[in-house]
This record gives structure tokens, sequence and C-alpha cells, in this order.
């Protein structure tokens, strides 16, 4: 009798026993809700519920503060006639385009660097160049400002320099596309850097020596080899980068302000613009809906070519 | 028994807890405010509230864009705003669209404790909206005329003798000469970019983007003639320097600080920047009023501004908003003046003419009375009005207009498609 009563006190043995049972089917049943539940609500409060709200509001005409009335899908129709949300789109392409031709192969080559380095000055460079990314932007905007300044900038001074004659960079239309490119490669060259650095550490040992017992050189493992092995990670980055650009907005709006003329408006300056400066809540939200349609296109493209992989 | 003693014990705590707290009650009104108003609020906050033991105020500070960003979202959805909210001028319009201003009328309060009359009427106009007044203005910001005094008397010119702009134009060709401006300009390549002396300007002349009645006269002939000026100013005669960049950003100032730029007009508020950016020109630096646009025309004009105002809430906290509002802003003569000393800016009240602290001599102007100089454009400034599409009209004096002018495209065709396009928004 003794035997059967446990070291908690006067439950006997088969009731625990019970209780254990039920304790573990109830947790294995449950447990993963509740783990997943802080997410879920935090995912409904904050993203869930606001796009539901920006859906409804899509539909509306809003005129000033308060009042709203019903205008169907106006608000989609004349976005589709709007040449500045056309530009805004147009330009985040630029953009896109753009990082990608800088960004990923200058962020490869800096990861190889890196990898040769060996650890120690590896981490160095690492720390180095991915401190750009950690600076307050409000702060980079200020600084880059002086540095493309026409007439006391420093870029016009590196130019002067070879013998070019100073650039109004942020004047100019092409150039001031060109100032929030360079202020954003400079910002993020290090982060991709990272993912490559990433990747390339990956990347079994044994595939480099049959390399170079099969005679290939470094160009030939570099080629044959690690680019292609990298693949996942390149598209990883042409995706986020792609998806980075039609997302930018501190840039712009701290540098040019989307100016000059429309020149560096993106589609997140514009909607800013829309909603909280002329208050036109409706079709900013109709707005942000689109913007968001064309990011989940691009994230499930991402998806299907890396199920590829 | 013993346990029954111990749970009236703590009945009777709670019950003596509650029964101070009620006798204590203080109803608490919240502030929000940006930039250099905030340090002053807070401390008229703390005098305000020694004064009123029932009346607790929280100044909360934020950056300027998302305060106002915050209170328009507050007011939208009509959750969290503060009791009163410092707005800037450029803001204000945001509040006058859609069939209700979700501000406190203050027309008959200030009418009732006649204070109205102490106030210069134009710095009244821009907060007014269909015949209510809806916050009480810190500041006047009158302009005046700001010269290298050293680079002027070198080249043996006596800023008296520039009565009009038009004969300040043969000064800034004396001085492109030698390389040097006499204005910067801002060239509307960025949204950050300066309208502010396009706009001074403007107003000076008896101009405006709309009128009393909230119709655009941006294409009007005083516009056309303006705009013609400013771009003749930086195109023809290239006697300003143009600049993409914002007045509050170091960079603006690059060229002052280089001797570049000799010569500049702003309103009050310029004399902190100056100060604050070009230091090392400390002494050299003079001011008088501003040229006119014809003979007997004004002698100022004003840019910027900020006003307090009351968001409604219940009437308890109304009624102690008001009342810190009229302390801090129009029973107090001494609180207007901290405010001066403060921020540096000019209240706009006719009955501190007499105070003296605006006599105090100031180094960077070289010992000249910069305060009496600024309250004695007073009455200079002229009224100006604002309308629901203010913040589309700014964009697009920016984005087309002033953008359009100094590239040198036709100033007439540029106002014109900008005040149809503002017409065509309004309706």
């Amino acid at each position: 009798m003794q035997a059967k009563v446990n070291s908690c006190g006067d439950i006997p043995a088969g009731i625990k026993h019970k209780i254990s049972q039920h304790y573990y089917r109830f947790q294995s049943k449950w447990a993963p809700y509740i783990f997943v539940a802080p997410f879920l609500i935090f995912f409904a409060l904050f993203f869930l519920n606001p796009v539901i709200e920006a859906f409804h509001m899509s539909f509306y005409k809003f005129e000033g503060l308060g009042s709203a009335h019903f205008v169907g899908v106006e608000n989609y129709i004349n976005l589709t006639k709007d040449a500045r949300f056309f530009r805004a789109l147009l330009n985040s392409t630029y953009f896109a385009i753009a990082w990608l031709l800088i960004l990923i192969p200058i962020s490869l080559l800096l990861a190889i660097a890196i990898n040769a380095l060996g650890k120690r000055s590896g981490t160095f460079f690492q720390v180095l160049y991915y401190s750009p990314s950690v600076v307050s932007l409000v702060v980079v905007a200020i600084v880059f400002r002086m540095i493309y300044d026409r007439s006391f900038g420093f870029a016009n001074l590196v130019l002067s320099w070879i013998g070019i004659s100073p650039l109004a960079w942020l004047e100019q239309p092409n150039l001031a596309l060109l100032s929030i490119i360079l202020l954003s490669a400079w910002r993020y060259i290090g982060v991709d850097a990272l993912y490559f650095l990433a990747g390339l550490r990956s990347l079994p040992s044994e595939i480099f020596e049959s390399a170079a017992i099969d005679g290939a050189n470094r160009f030939q493992t570099f080629m044959y080899i690690t680019v292609p092995l990298l693949r996942p990670i390149t598209i990883f980055v042409i995706v986020i980068t792609v998806i980075s650009s039609y997302q930018l907005f501190t840039e712009p709006f701290l540098l040019t302000g989307g100016g000059p003329g429309d020149a560096t408006l993106t589609p997140a300056l514009y909607l800013y613009q829309r909603g909280f400066s002329f208050l036109d809540l409706g079709y900013a939200a109709s707005m942000g809906l689109v913007l968001g349609g064309i990011i989940f296109i691009l994230s499930f493209v991402q998806r299907k070519l890396l199920k590829e992989e | 028994m013993k346990k029954k003693g111990w749970k009236w014990g703590i009945v009777l705590l709670f019950t003596v807890l509650f029964c101070v707290q009620v006798a204590g009650a203080q109803t608490e009104i919240k502030v929000w405010s940006f930039g250099s108003q905030t340090a002053w609020l807070e401390e008229v906050a703390k005098s305000f509230e020694a004064a009123n033991t029932d009346i607790k105020v929280k100044v909360e500070d934020y950056p300027y864009q998302q305060m106002h960003d915050n209170l328009l979202i507050a007011v939208q959805t009509g959750v969290g705003a503060p009791n009163l909210a410092t707005i800037e001028i450029s803001q204000v319009a945001k509040f006058y669209r859609g069939d209700k201003v979700n501000l406190l009328d203050l027309t008959s309060y200030l009418e009732e404790s006649g204070y109205l009359d102490k106030f210069y009427e134009s710095r009244l106009a821009p907060f007014t909206f269909h015949g209510a007044l809806y916050g009480i203005p810190f500041d006047l910001d009158p302009a005046v005329f700001f010269y290298r005094s050293d680079i002027y008397q070198e080249n043996g010119i006596d800023v008296e003798n520039i009565q009009t702009w038009d004969e300040f134009v043969d000064v800034g060709l004396k001085f492109k000469e030698q390389g040097k401006y006499v204005l910067q300009l801002g060239n509307g390549a960025a949204s950050t970019a300066e309208w502010g002396h396009f706009w001074m300007w403007l107003i000076q002349a008896g101009g405006g983007v709309f009128d009393e009645e909230a119709n655009v006269i941006l294409d009007n002939d005083i516009a056309k003639k303006i705009l013609s000026y400013y771009s003749d100013a930086v195109v023809k005669h290239e006697i300003a320097n143009t600049s993409p960049q914002d007045v509050g950003t170091p960079p603006w100032w690059a060229p002052y600080r280089a001797s570049q730029v000799v010569s500049d007009f702003g309103p009050d508020w310029y004399v902190g920047f100056l100060k604050a950016n070009v230091p090392e020109q400390e002494g050299l630096w003079r001011a008088k009023s501003l040229p006119a646009w014809q003979p007997g025309g004004y002698t100022s004009s004003t840019w910027g501004g900020t006003m307090l105002s009351i968001v409604p809430s219940n009437s308890e906290t109304d009624k102690a908003a008001l009342a810190f509002l009229s302390y801090a802003m129009l029973e107090n003569k001494d609180n207007l003046v901290s405010f001066y000393l403060k921020t540096g800016m000019i209240p706009p009240r006719k009955d501190l003419v007499d105070a003296e602290v605006f006599d105090a001599p100031d180094s960077y102007f070289g010992g000249q009375t910069i305060g009496r100089l600024l309250l004695d454009q007073a009455p200079q400034v002229p009224s100006f009005y604002l309308a629901p599409t203010w913040p589309e009209a700014t964009d697009l004096l920016n984005r087309k207009v002033l953008l359009g002018a100094c590239l040198g495209d036709d100033p007439a065709y540029l106002l014109e498609e900008a005040a149809n396009e503002l017409r065509q928004l309004g309706k």
C-alpha cells in the first residue's frame, strides 16, 4: 500500500498517473498554440488589423479629419491614371537595377576577401563593413547632404582632385537618383557581404579539394564551383534587394524629399505625402495595398526560386 | 477573530487611501510640443502648477514631424490626443480640412477677455478660418535684412541707400564681380528646399497664395512680378546663390561661413540660426528693415510661426487647458518676455513695445539692439491667409514653381499651372 503512495503525499499513484497522462495530452495538444499565441496576437493586432482597416479605408474618400464617404473602387481607378505613382514605381525599378549591379558583385567580392583573411582580421572587417547599417539614417542623411553639397561637399572635392568640375548632386534629376543609390550601397554592402560570407563558410571544403586535385585554378574554382554553390544566397540577396527598393522611404525622404521634381520619388514616399501631408487617407491606403501586392508577388517569386534550389 | 481583524485593517487602509486620493485629485492636462518653445512651456507649466495646485501640466516634447503626424492621427481617431498642442503654421491648414475643425474656437474667449486687440492682426489671420480663431500665436517672426557690415563697408555700400528691391539688384551686380552673392535662395530641387524667401517677398508685395475667402491668388500680377524677380536674381543677374538644402541644416550655411553669401533676409529666428551656424562671424553682421517693393510699401514680412491650440476633450480638462493657455500666453507679460529670452522670437503682442528687454545690445550684431529692430517691424508685417489646400500649395511651389523658375522657365506659365492645379484640388 505504501509503495503506491507517491512522494508528494497523499495522492494515489494511479490517480497521479491519470493526471499526468491528462496533463501530457493537454500539453501536447495545446502547448504549440500557447507558444505561437504571442506572435499570433501581435500579428493580428499590428499587421492583420491594419491591413483589413486599410482595405476598408481604400474604398472611401476622406474629406480632412474625420469625415469620409464611400467611393467604391474610385481610388484604385485613379491610381491607374496617376502619373506620379507610376513615376515612383519606375524610380524604384531604377533603384533595384542599380543596387543589383552594384551591391551583388561588390558584396560578393568583399565576402571572398574577408573569408580569405582568416578569422581574426576577418571579424574586424566584418564589423567595419557592417557598421554603416547601424548608424541612424537621420545622421547619415545630414552627413551625406554635406558630402553632396555643390560648393563645399566632399564628393566634389574628390572630383576636383581628378580634374572633374563640381556636380550638382542633389539638384540634377539623374545625379539625385545616383546620390541615393550610392548612399544605400554604402549602407548595405556590408550587410549583403555578411550573407555571402555565411554562404561561403557553409560550402563543403571537399569540393574545393577535389577541384584542386583535378587542376582547377582559382578563377575556375570561383566561376564553376563557388558561384553556382552560392546561388541560393544570391537569389535571396537579389530578392531582398528588390523588395527593399520598392519599400525605400527614409533615404529619399531625408536627402531629397523625392525631388528634384519627382526624380527620387518612391511609392512609399508618395504614399506618406498623400496620407499625411494631403490627408488623402483612402487614396494612400489603396496605394499601400497595391504596393503590398507588388511586394507579395516578389516574395512569392523568391519562394518559388528557392524551392527550386 | 485575529484573522478577521487583519482583513478589516486592509479595508480601512484602502478606504483611507481612496479618500486621500479623492481629496487631492488633480486635473491633469497634457501638452504636446516641439522645438524651442518646449523648454519655455515646461518652465511656465511649473509656475502655473504652483499657482493652480488642482491642475497638473505634463509637457511632452516630440520631433517636429512626429508630433504633427501623431496629432493628426490622434485627432482623426479620437484616441490619445493631448489637451493642448503647439501647431506649426505650415501644418495648421491640415486641421481646416473636412466639415469640422477639431480644435477649440478661441474667438469669443479672446473677445470677452479683452486680449484680442492686444495682438497684431496680421498674426491672427493665418490662424483664423471662417471667422474662428483656432490658436494663440507664439511668435510674429518679423523679417529684416541681414548683411555683412565689413564687406558692405569695404565696397562703399551704404545699406540705408537701398530703399527698394530693384535698387538692390545693382548692389548684387557689384558683388557678383567679386564672386560673391547678396542672397541665397531655395531652388526647389528637394522638398526640403526653402521657399521662404519667395514667400516673404510675395506677402511683402501684398500677394499670397490664398485670399481671405480662400480663393487662389497665386497667379495674380503680384505673384508673377515676384517670381520674375526671383528667377532673374538666379538666372539673369546671377546675384543669388541657390541651394537645395534646408535652412535648419548646416549645409545651407556653408556659403555664409565662406563669406560667399554676404547678405540675406529672414525672420526673427534667423538671428539664432546665424549665431549657431556662423559663430565665427560674430560682430560682423548687422540688420536693418527690408527694402520695399515700391516707395512707401511694406518694409517687413514674415516666415514661419506656431500657435498653441486646445484639442477639445471634456469640459473639465478643456477648462484647465484654457486656464493654462491664458496664463502662459495672455495674462502674464513676464511669460511673453521670457518667451523672447528663451527663443529669440518676438511675441505678436502690441503691449510689449515698452519692454526694456528688447533694448539689450547684441554682440553678434556689433552691439546693435536687434530685439528692438525686430519689434519695430511688427506693424509692417503684412497679413496672409491659409486654406485647406495649403499643403498641396507648398508642395507645388517647391516641386514645380521654384524649380522651374531657377531653371529659367516662364514665371507666368509656372504660376498659372500651379494655381489651376490648386483650384482643381479645391473643388
